[in-house]
């Protein structure tokens, strides 16, 4: 799965660098039973766990502290069209960093627009999509078994995993972490030409969070999730679109326009 | 004004709800008196 000997050789490096996420990643992957519930539990249990772990303690002791101020603006629009309700990030100052405001109105939102017929369409403001959960938060859980129930029980993941049928996002910028967790559990995931895709989470001492370990393998396989993982760097659109985790390529100025055209084919 | 689409709406008195699906002007009443935004708890991060 790997081009040569020079890629195999930095995956071991980052799985040397992280050995615990990686093997508890590695083990996720391998335990796929094709029920989204099941899996998106067991990712949120082996991310808890991994919150009470020596690697993800390091990275946190290694950064500064929180350097932004807190900003109450609204993290969402929606907007409600003849043919779909779309919902747009507007966090654009932060790359959609993901942040317990944007998790509580995503989900706010989803909920009330998944609960109509209408397909869904997801799109982002600024210069990227979602660069993944807020760094400035990470560390700010109250304990990891508690963060594994708030994980479960307002859960963006399972929003996009039971009612992904009807849901089309368009992609752009950096789409990192749950920017592409997310969306790939879509119909169909459209991205511009300057997306940037990844996984972060290795490099935290973390697996992703937002069930990435679900979501990826049923787009591209457990073998391409684990790659990306642990390279721990960004692929382009052309890629993630051989590799099937995006289903087209479009120019960014016609991203939205053909989001609404997928969107209008599920009705 | 409680017309913003999208959002939810709570008698304080008898804990009806509306949910707005087309966004207008005035304000939805209830016992007598102007719903307020209905909104979910916040949470904690789970990171």
């Amino acid at each position: 799965m790997v081009d040569d000997d020079a890629e195999l050789e930095a995956l071991r490096a980052a799985a040397a660098r992280a050995p615990v996420a990686a093997t508890a990643a590695a083990l996720l992957l391998r335990a796929d039973s094709g029920d989204w519930w099941e899996g998106l539990l067991r990712e949120s249990a082996t991310y808890s766990m991994l919150q009470g772990g020596a690697e993800f303690r390091a990275w946190l002791a290694g950064r500064d502290a929180p350097r932004s101020s807190p900003d109450p603006s609204e993290r969402v629009r929606v907007v409600r069209h003849d043919e779909a309700t779309e919902i747009v990030l507007t966090r654009a100052a932060r790359h959609n960093a993901l942040d317990r405001q944007l998790r509580d109105s995503l989900d706010a939102a989803l909920g009330d627009a998944l609960a109509g017929q209408q397909p869904v369409v997801v799109l982002a403001d600024g210069p990227s999509f979602c660069s993944g959960g807020d760094l400035d938060e990470f560390g700010s859980f109250p304990d990891p078994a508690s963060a594994h129930l708030i994980r479960i029980g307002r859960s963006l993941a399972t929003r996009f995993a039971r009612d992904g049928h009807r849901i089309v996002v368009g992609l752009h910028g950096s789409c990192l972490g749950a920017g592409i967790e997310l969306p790939a559990f879509a119909r169909h995931v459209v991205a511009a030409d300057d997306a940037r895709i990844g996984l972060p989470e290795l490099t935290l001492g973390l697996v992703p969070g937002a069930g990435g370990t679900v979501s990826l393998p049923a787009r591209i396989g457990r073998h391409r999730t684990l790659r990306l993982l642990l390279a721990g760097g960004t692929i382009s659109a052309p890629t993630a679109r051989d590799w099937g985790l995006v289903d087209e390529v479009v120019t960014l100025a016609r991203l939205r326009r053909r989001c609404f055209e997928l969107a209008e084919s599920l009705l | 004004m409680a017309n913003l689409l999208g959002k939810r709406y709570q008698c304080s008195v008898c804990e009806a709800t509306v949910l707005v699906t087309k966004a207008g002007d005035g304000a939805v009443t209830c016992h007598g008196q102007v719903m307020e935004i209905a909104q979910a708890k916040p949470l904690p991060s789970s990171d």
